[in-house]
């Protein structure tokens, strides 16, 4: 007995395929973005999946094709899927940033995609994957976006990885770096300028916050910002799904914040705000048991939150 | 550059299957090259970008075979960027999702050395119906090189180039990497790397490669469809590109490039310092300014610059 992974039948239709999806151009201040829409196999319930990657340059179709999957999955419970790579990347033009922030997501990316869907008059349930995650959020906590949820597959705590990093490498360690040599070649780098500038506002909000200590239960490196957000979001009774690996830092982390300022937000939002953990890491997408579980998890949630064809939530 | 853009998309639908093929194309024009978007194929679809000069005639084509598994992500941006980039002095370029991978249908434990090449050739198939170009080239990356490889020896002229970019000369070889990848990977996380690949084909029906089903088709690819008899017996222009920065080639390549020479072929090898790490793929992009470049001028020559055969 074998099992063939992303290959089922959910819902009420089957799985989609090609054969039920087409590409299209999407019109961003960014660039053009290429887009890749999914039509449901089960009667449409109105609503567009809108899924977003990680940072770096990989494409939306993957190598490891869990947007794929998961577009073609959600179509038999009557979901149209829109997965797009961001200005930049693959098919899409734009320039794209060299150095991609958690405190700058590609909400303006988002935006053109969501417009695209309400003129399809689709209301978008946003899936984002790390960075994405965090770029979901942001787009939709802000107060004219309007959103039928919010699914954030390990969303990193933190807006500034110096900062998140410095009880592993403390402030002293990142002082015996600096050699005339590296400092005379960080000046004559326009990157490394740039990067030296983030680093230095960086730790210079963590000294702030070391000083100030508001919040006493939370950890230094924890964003304020993606606080605010997910509150703003709850507020407004939008369904959230928070998923992590039982083995992802940033599950851990989660964990950690949950102690203060967020888990004030997390309990506020009752059931709006559901987390789940699944065996594995999902950062990384490194194990198909891992994508699978992270697969079933939104299924169910989605099939949950929105019901099934014919039988509404 | 957003002004210097076009775009045009079939039209939107709310819902509904689509079977039919009117609207499943977009196109985007940049840089001089206008790309062609869209799902082809008979029984099952291929997701494919065909990059055509913006103006101009077409002179001739090449198609580009995606590597795999994390090689295909690595290397994407790589492949687009050619893609314009020839595009814009006439050469179109058809870039594909094999069945299994990316956007196109099909499912990843499927896919085969064999499936891999009849999806080339479907591709070659759709850039000569679509652009009625007659001399082509084929450049494949990593394991796609044996793709490559195996669709040049369909032409029996001699007058089909090929591009090699760090290319996997022994199958068997670039799964023990992968194998050895996944264990360095357990061993990062504190776990083990326990279950035998065979075990693991036979209780799962496939190989999981860092999050990548590996069926046993392409686990157990033979060992004798290696590179070195892959491009078959009739002598042709190739260019291998090792991508490590270094004086000379390695004893495997400089093998493979002696016995070809020998054999006729017209080979060119070139060392580009590009830092790819292809099983761990950082969010970074390896700088590639010089691959690309020695690839769009030799292809430039080897399509346009010469006449004769056609492919």
């Amino acid at each position: 007995m074998t099992t063939r992974p992303g290959a089922t039948v959910s819902g009420g239709g089957p799985d989609a395929t090609a054969a039920d999806e087409r590409p299209v151009v999407v019109d961003a201040s960014t660039g053009q973005l290429l887009a890749v829409v999914t039509s449901p196999t089960a009667p449409a319930i109105g609503i567009a999946a809108v899924l977003l990657r990680g940072a770096g340059w990989r494409p939306s179709s993957g190598p490891r094709r869990t947007q794929v999957r998961t577009a073609r999955r959600l179509a038999a419970h009557g979901v149209h899927g829109v997965r797009f790579s961001y200005h930049g990347i693959a098919e899409s033009t734009g320039e794209h940033d060299e150095i991609v922030r958690l405190d700058q997501p590609y909400t303006e990316d988002l935006g053109a995609v969501v417009a695209w869907c309400q003129r399809a008059r689709l209301r978008p349930l946003l899936i984002g994957n790390c960075f994405g995650a965090r770029t979901a959020l942001a787009y939709a906590a802000a107060p004219d976006h309007f959103v039928a949820g919010v699914v954030m597959l390990v969303p990193p705590m933190h807006d500034f990885e110096v900062a998140r990093r410095l009880d592993r490498r403390p402030v002293e360690t990142l002082a015996k770096r600096v050699t005339p040599r590296r400092a005379l070649a960080v000046m004559r780098d326009p990157t490394r300028r740039r990067a030296l500038g983030r680093t230095l506002r960086a730790l210079a909000d963590v000294g702030r916050r070391r000083v100030r200590r508001r919040g006493a239960d939370d950890p230094v490196w924890l964003s304020r910002t993606l606080c605010r957000q997910l509150d703003d979001v709850v507020r407004r009774s939008v369904p959230v799904l928070v998923v992590y690996g039982d083995d992802d830092n940033y599950g851990r982390d989660f964990e950690t914040a949950r102690r203060g300022t967020l888990g004030v937000v997390v309990d506020r939002a009752g059931a709006a705000l559901q987390v789940r953990t699944v065996p594995g890491r999902i950062h990384g997408q490194t194990s198909v048991e891992t994508q699978q579980a992270t697969l079933d998890a939104v299924e169910d949630w989605v099939e949950r939150t929105f019901g099934t064809p014919g039988s509404p939530a | 550059m957003a002004d210097q853009e076009r775009a045009r998309t079939g039209p939107e639908r709310s819902g509904g299957r689509a079977h039919d093929t009117g609207d499943r194309s977009a196109v985007v024009v940049v840089d001089g090259s206008r790309d062609v978007v869209e799902l082809f194929g008979d029984a099952e679809l291929l997701f494919g970008c065909r990059h055509e000069p913006a103006d101009g005639p077409i002179a001739a084509g090449v198609v580009v075979c995606p590597p795999i598994l994390t090689d295909f992500g690595a290397n994407y941006q790589r492949e687009v960027r050619l893609g314009r980039r020839l595009a814009a002095t006439g050469i179109a370029v058809q870039r594909f999702h094999p069945r299994g991978m990316g956007h196109s249908d099909g499912a990843a434990v499927d896919v085969t050395l064999d499936s891999l090449v009849a999806d080339a050739r479907s591709a070659l198939n759709r850039l000569r119906e679509q652009t009625g170009v007659e001399r082509v080239g084929l450049l494949g990356t990593r394991f796609s090189g044996l793709v490559a490889a195996a669709v040049a020896a369909d032409d029996r002229s001699g007058a089909v180039p090929v591009v090699l970019w760090e290319p996997v000369t022994d199958p068997r070889r670039y799964m023990r990497d992968g194998l050895r990848a996944r264990a360095v990977h357990a061993l990062e996380r504190g776990a083990h790397d326990g279950e035998e690949p065979h075990d693991e084909l036979a209780r799962r029906g496939f190989v999981d490669v860092l999050g990548l089903p590996v069926g046993p088709g392409l686990f157990n690819t033979p060992a004798d469809r290696g590179l070195g008899a892959g491009l078959g017996d009739h002598p042709r222009a190739v260019l291998l590109v090792q991508l490590e920065e270094r004086d000379a080639l390695r004893p495997s390549y400089a093998e493979l490039v002696g016995s070809w020479r020998a054999s006729g072929f017209d080979v060119t090898d070139v060392c580009c310092p590009v830092e790819e790490s292809w099983w761990y793929v950082p969010d970074r992009l390896a700088a590639a300014d010089d691959l690309l470049d020695v690839t769009s001028a030799w292809l430039t020559e080897q399509l346009t610059a010469r006449t004769g055969g056609v492919g």
